[in-house]
């Protein structure tokens, strides 16, 4: 063989690929979990099972700035704001949980049927989606909790009530594109019957796109109980919920009792944000898209 | 194209050989011509998630090496997932937030880093995307192709060159067909005056003559002083417009030769791998190789291409070969071959000598197959077809295939070949003429008769299923054919989004195997795979077509894939 110009020459060895070490979503998403779950338990089991006499009224210690006796100070009536802040809690949560639910399963019908039935069906659903969507949201929860005569009653039904028209518009349209996409053509080709495909080719694809849907609504039914309660429409101002507590503290702030508000305040925001970003998390997780990112 | 079918005649080799005007030119540029482009020892890896909440890292390009001067137009071929397009990417910063880069990569001499891709990008480096899907859905094509800084005038002229009328410019991605939207693709690289260009896959869907035609204007930006890069499965169109070839196999750099060692059945080429390309190719042997791409998670000890090759030792599968000079070009192999003015007792060259071609041509020329009158027919009569607005797709068209016939069915894009295909496997309904099965309506229960693979497998697949559970999903496709196919075991565990379409489009195709297809549907099945492959695939389907007595329709481009697999080849 003619020219063997430097074949086996060595060949300075190129530096390998460093590796990033870039950050793991599947831990982080796990670890989010681990604490949204164990506030949430804490904050429910701590609230409801609450002895009375943790936030009773004690006018010798009134209007207290946050101390190691009062972590969260106490209102002009000697409430534990702590005490008082995690019953507020736990109730927001329940309602939140509770509208969430509801809206979810309402967004999960609607969405399938009017995507399965199409027709008439789906430009009625649309058409209510688009209605609630059009309408601003404070003005329709105000207005469903205010005809059934406010209360908790009201404030879940009008969050639930309130909530699907977005999800539902996610789910009707994957549940469309799903239907009329290639791999359920070529299903259905095989012979696979409907039930069949909605079964292993719809819900595998739509499962994952509703529980990130229901978890994402969760923040939004509580803020929105909040907003209602704050502006008095919701639960009665004499429940401890966080609504009501932050309503009443606005009457305090000017006299400088900061804390009323803030720490009740941080305390949603923080399982907002946690419940928010979980949500991403799991979004991208079960995106086969984005699942390696 | 109102009811005239005409039977082509048979594709002869050297009626179509797509050799474009200034094939026959010098072959290197000055070599002391501004390099534009060098990329040197590039690593390339991804992160992932293994089980649980392990993370891998996955190497997919290894110590690979690229040099593109100014007036050089360099073809990348090779297998598809072999990191072509990820190279593409890597060059021009677009790459996932999950890779790594490691080694050099330099534009004029300078060091390529984000903030200089950043500023590079789309000014003095163009990038033809591979898919359709990069355009934007919500702007019209005249608007894309325009871009920032072209005027309307040289929009219309490069589309023009490509053409595609006034028309077009008024349609937004979606109502574009596979072939048109390519067409747009590379005219949005024309406007720009880039010295770079960098084109991924730009052929697929075209005919041969605009294929050719795009080829051509990459020739003219090279001859303009542009350094040109093309990745293309056209191994035919690449060496008769490239100055230089680079073959890429699983992440690594395994020849870089002139194009004109490609001619010939390429006997000058110096790689095993390079080799098997040109033998696989329709017009020469067809020839698959057995075995597949090694994936990154699981390389070979040694030299990568080792369990493939004929001409292995225990030096191969023991080491690394290194890159280096041999005989005229550059190649990573412990034994080369060839090399110019190679003798005659090189291992391999019989392998590709043309006494070999003639005995495979003649053996094709014999198979040809003449359908019993009574076998079954599915039949399009008559047929039309039109989307909402827009000009009719078909015409009242005939067409028909029975069982035990393979039928090419070729077209320029645009002319609703992929429709005709729809409408045959039941898919939509015509708004006139009649599709029958056997004198009768295709069912709309149970295994349909006529069956469809899809242009694209990764739409075909569900995302969410393990790859096992697609294979099966129709029948148990034997492990024969599951290996003439070359559907590795390990594949089965893996998500649809994991594996190159090529790979996936194995699992399309074995799906729609099951003897109880009648008639067989495929969709220009293999453009996007590399040749080797697509040998591989399509002797496994005819070898099933014919064990079952199946109908075939294969819409394709490529003429001589027709001829070489057609028992009869139709125009639309």
């Amino acid at each position: 063989m003619a020219e063997l110009t430097a074949f086996h020459a060595p060949v300075a060895k190129a530096e390998k690929a460093k590796v990033a070490r870039t950050s793991n979503r599947r831990r982080r998403a796990i670890v989010l979990a681990v604490v949204l779950g164990a506030i949430l338990v804490a904050a429910l089991v701590a609230g409801l099972t609450m002895p009375p006499e943790f936030y009773a009224s004690d006018f010798s210690q009134k209007q207290q700035a946050p101390s190691a006796a009062h972590w969260f100070g106490t209102d002009f009536l000697g409430h534990d704001m702590f005490c008082f802040s995690v019953r507020g809690l736990a109730l927001s949560i329940v309602i939140g949980l509770f509208a969430s639910a509801v809206s979810g399963f309402v967004a999960l019908v609607l969405g399938s049927v009017s995507a399965v039935c199409g027709g008439w069906v789906d430009k009625v659903v649309l058409w209510l989606a688009d209605l609630l969507m059009s309408i601003p949201h404070m003005v329709m929860l105000l207005l469903i909790s205010f005809s059934v005569g406010g209360g908790t009653f009201g404030v879940v039904l009008a969050v639930a009530l309130t909530h699907w028209p977005s999800l539902t518009r996610v789910i009707r349209a994957e549940v469309l594109r799903i239907r009329t996409g290639e791999f359920v053509a070529a299903s259905r080709a095989v012979g696979k019957s409907d039930l069949w495909i909605a079964w292993h080719h719809v819900v595998p694809n739509v499962l994952p796109q509703f529980i990130v849907g229901t978890i994402l609504l969760f923040p939004h039914a509580i803020l929105h109980e909040s907003a209602l309660t704050f502006l008095g429409f919701g639960l009665p101002l004499d429940s401890p919920a966080i609504g009501a507590i932050l309503s009443s503290s606005m009457k305090y702030l000017a006299t400088g009792a900061w804390w009323l508000a803030l720490f009740p305040g941080l305390m949603m925001v923080a399982i907002v944000l946690l419940t928010f970003t979980l949500g991403d998390e799991i979004k991208q997780l079960t995106d086969p898209h984005t699942v390696q990112e | 194209m109102s009811g005239e079918r005409t039977e082509r005649e048979r594709a002869t080799g050297g009626a179509d050989k797509p050799a474009c005007e200034g094939g026959q030119r010098q072959l290197h540029p000055e070599p002391e011509a501004d390099p534009i482009l060098e990329v040197e020892g590039l690593f390339l890896s991804f992160t992932q998630y293994g089980t649980g909440l392990r993370q891998r890292t996955l190497e997919v390009i290894h110590d690979l090496s690229l040099t593109a001067r100014a007036g050089e137009l360099v073809a990348v071929v090779g297998a598809s997932g072999s990191g072509k397009s990820l190279l593409a990417h890597a060059i021009f910063g677009i790459l996932p937030d999950n890779a790594q880069v490691a080694g050099s990569m330099r534009f004029r001499g300078q060091e390529l880093d984000a903030e200089l891709q950043e500023t590079l990008r789309g000014t003095r480096m163009a990038f033809v995307p591979q898919s359709v899907d990069y355009l934007d859905p919500l702007m019209r094509t005249g608007e894309q192709v325009r871009g920032v800084r072209g005027t309307a005038e040289r929009a219309r002229e490069a589309l023009d060159r490509f053409g595609l009328d006034e028309r077009v410019e008024r349609l937004y991605p979606f109502e574009l067909s596979g072939g048109m939207a390519r067409r747009v693709l590379v005219s949005t690289a024309v406007i720009e005056d880039a010295d770079l260009i960098v084109a991924d896959e730009p052929t697929p869907g075209m005919t041969l003559e605009m294929a050719k035609e795009a080829m051509k204007t990459f020739r003219e930006f090279a001859d303009a002083g542009k350094a040109v890069v093309v990745i293309t499965h056209d191994l035919d169109l690449a060496y008769n417009t490239a100055d230089r070839i680079v073959v890429f196999y699983a992440g690594q750099t395994f020849e870089i030769a002139d194009a004109a060692d490609f001619r010939d059945g390429g006997t000058r080429l110096r790689h095993p791998y390079s080799r098997a390309l040109v033998d696989a190719l329709p017009q020469n042997g067809f020839r698959p190789t057995a075995g597949t791409q090694p994936y990154a998670d699981d390389l070979p000890a040694g030299c990568l291409y080792a369990p493939r090759c004929a001409f292995k030792s225990e030096e191969c599968e023991a080491g690394h070969p290194p890159f280096s000079t041999y005989a005229g070009g550059q190649v990573r192999c412990f034994h080369p071959l060839g090399g110019v003015g190679a003798a005659d007792d090189v291992p391999g060259k019989a392998n590709s000598d043309d006494a070999g071609l003639k005995v495979q041509a003649r053996e094709a020329e014999q198979a040809r197959v003449v359908p019993s009158p009574n076998a079954r027919l599915l039949e399009a009569a008559g047929v039309s077809f039109e989307y909402k607005k827009g000009a009719p797709i078909l015409e009242s068209v005939d067409f028909s295939v029975r069982e035990g016939e393979i039928v090419g069915l070729y077209g320029p894009s645009g002319r609703g070949k992929s429709t005709l295909a729809y409408l045959l496997s039941g898919r939509q309904k015509p708004q006139s003429g009649v599709i029958s099965w056997d004198g009768s309506p295709l069912p709309s229960r149970g295994y349909c008769p006529v069956q469809l693979v899809y242009q694209h497998p990764e739409r075909a697949v569900n995302p969410r299923w393990q790859l096992g559970k697609t294979l099966t999903e129709s029948w148990n496709p034997p492990r024969e054919l599951q290996e003439s196919l070359g559907i590795e075991e390990a594949w089965k565990k893996r998500w649809p989004n994991e594996l190159s379409g090529g790979e996936l489009q194995r699992f399309c195709i074995a799906r729609a195997l099951n003897p109880q297809t009648r008639i067989l549907i495929c969709d220009e099945i293999t453009t996007m795979l590399d040749v080797v492959t697509q040998a591989q695939v399509w002797r496994a389907i005819v070898a099933q077509a014919r064990e079952h007595n199946m109908g075939v329709v294969a819409i394709t481009h490529n003429l001589y894939l027709a001829d070489r697999i057609c028992d009869r080849i139709v125009e639309i």
